[in-house]
């Protein structure tokens, strides 16, 4: 008969769920029993756990660098949204000076300064980028929240900022005629609304990753303070702390400043 | 996919900002989109929160709720760091909330936060019957 063979991975899932049942069977004893540790196993595996907590700790240290680099990346591509709104209005300026003349060797300068316009919006656009991702140039950037991966933001980049994008044509014509210019001002009017619109999308993408940057670091902070005293915990002692702890909050500012945030809050309707 | 809720006669909702109260007969309603939805038997008010996990719960409530969550993250750290420090051991709960936070599921993380409550209990219902223990022991030796 042959034993099952059992993978690394499988045994250390088993491993890591026997401690945990572990952990439990010897949480429940002490709660029943209120005794101090008292043997010398009970320590070792709360010394795992506070090691298996702190790593969490790490792991999460370590996505906050992800996470910075993503800030950066949707901040560039919304400096280069700015910069090319800038473009697209001196293109406009130019349009409306176009539209007060009938010179034709006037227009034609005009339109050739209107298409270098043109050229710098594609250089801007392809400029845009952070670490290979350019928001602008159609990439999409996947940010990580959680260290198993298993919660993820996808910042969808601009599908192409470019010019055939924002479908500003070329001069016609060299604007001789007042249509083409009408035609030119019009695409414009377009491609502004179309830029305001991705820079909304883009700082509300940029204030999630903000948000749960900040957070992310707080937390680092509390589960690193927990961790280092987990060895130490005992049922008894924990209980009092508890106690104390209660009646020290009903004292300190904190639960005032709770009670003021929740009537600030939709809560205030409850009371 | 929405969410069914369905409420009793007169039981009340928080439904993003507002406060939506049911008339006198059963209702079910279906919620679709991203608001924060709150049951009635969920919300806890500041006169309830008298005990530390209690309070971590309100603060996230709050949290939940608010259009500006950063605003209240302030409390919510120095509620979960005071309790981190008197009871290390609850640190597995303030791990799993965190975890649900920066993943940006409010709802579950206020369903680890009643699990906190419940751990808490235990541990206060454990001090308080060692403290009546002692209380008694004392008591017995002083009549002796």
């Amino acid at each position: 008969m042959s034993d099952i063979v059992l993978s690394a991975g499988v045994r250390s899932n088993l491993l890591q769920l026997q401690q945990t049942s572990d952990l439990i069977t010897q949480t429940q004893n002490r709660l029943a029993t209120g005794k101090r540790v008292n043997s010398a196993l009970d320590n070792p595996i709360n010394y795992f756990t506070a090691q298996n907590l702190s790593g969490r700790a790490n792991d999460l240290n370590s996505l906050l660098d992800s996470m910075s680099t993503a800030i950066n990346t949707i901040q560039a591509a919304n400096n280069g949204i700015t910069a090319i709104t800038k473009l697209v209005q001196s293109a406009q300026s130019i349009v409306t000076q176009a539209q007060q003349t009938t010179d034709p060797t006037i227009r034609a300068t005009l339109s050739s300064q209107f298409d270098s316009i043109r050229g710098q919006i594609d250089q801007l656009a392809q400029d845009s980028g952070i670490n290979g991702i350019n928001l602008l140039n159609g990439d999409t950037l996947t940010v990580t929240m959680n260290e198993t991966a298993t919660s993820t933001v996808a910042v969808a980049g601009v599908t192409d900022l470019s010019n055939s994008a924002l479908a500003i044509n070329g001069a016609t014509n060299n604007w001789a005629g007042a249509v083409d210019i009408t035609a030119a001002s019009t695409q414009l009017t377009a491609a502004l609304t179309t830029l305001r619109s991705q820079s909304q999308a883009l700082s509300s993408n940029l204030q999630t990753v903000q948000v749960r940057q900040d957070f992310t670091k707080a937390m680092i902070n509390t589960l690193q303070t927990g961790a280092d005293n987990l060895t130490l915990a005992d049922s008894n002692e924990e209980g009092a702390n508890l106690l104390a702890l209660q009646t020290r909050q009903q004292l300190s500012t904190t639960a005032l400043s709770l009670a003021a945030q929740a009537d600030q809050n939709v809560l205030r309707l409850f009371q | 996919m929405g969410l069914k809720v369905e409420l009793k006669p007169g039981e009340r909702l928080i439904l993003g900002e507002c406060l939506v109260t049911n008339g006198d007969q059963r209702t079910r309603l279906l919620i679709e989109g991203q608001a924060a939805i709150l049951r009635e038997k969920e919300i806890m008010t500041p006169e309830l929160a008298d005990t530390p996990a209690k309070r971590i719960y309100l603060a996230l409530q709050i949290m939940y709720t608010s259009r500006d969550p950063r605003a209240h993250h302030d409390t919510y750290f120095t509620l979960t760091r005071e309790l981190v420090e008197a009871v290390p051991s609850a640190w597995p709960y303030i791990d799993a909330i965190g975890n649900h936070i920066i993943t940006g599921s409010m709802y579950k993380a206020l369903k680890s936060a009643k699990a906190l409550i419940a751990y808490e209990k235990e541990l206060l219902d454990h001090a308080s019957r060692s403290q009546d223990l002692r209380r008694g022991r004392e008591a017995h030796r002083q009549s002796a």
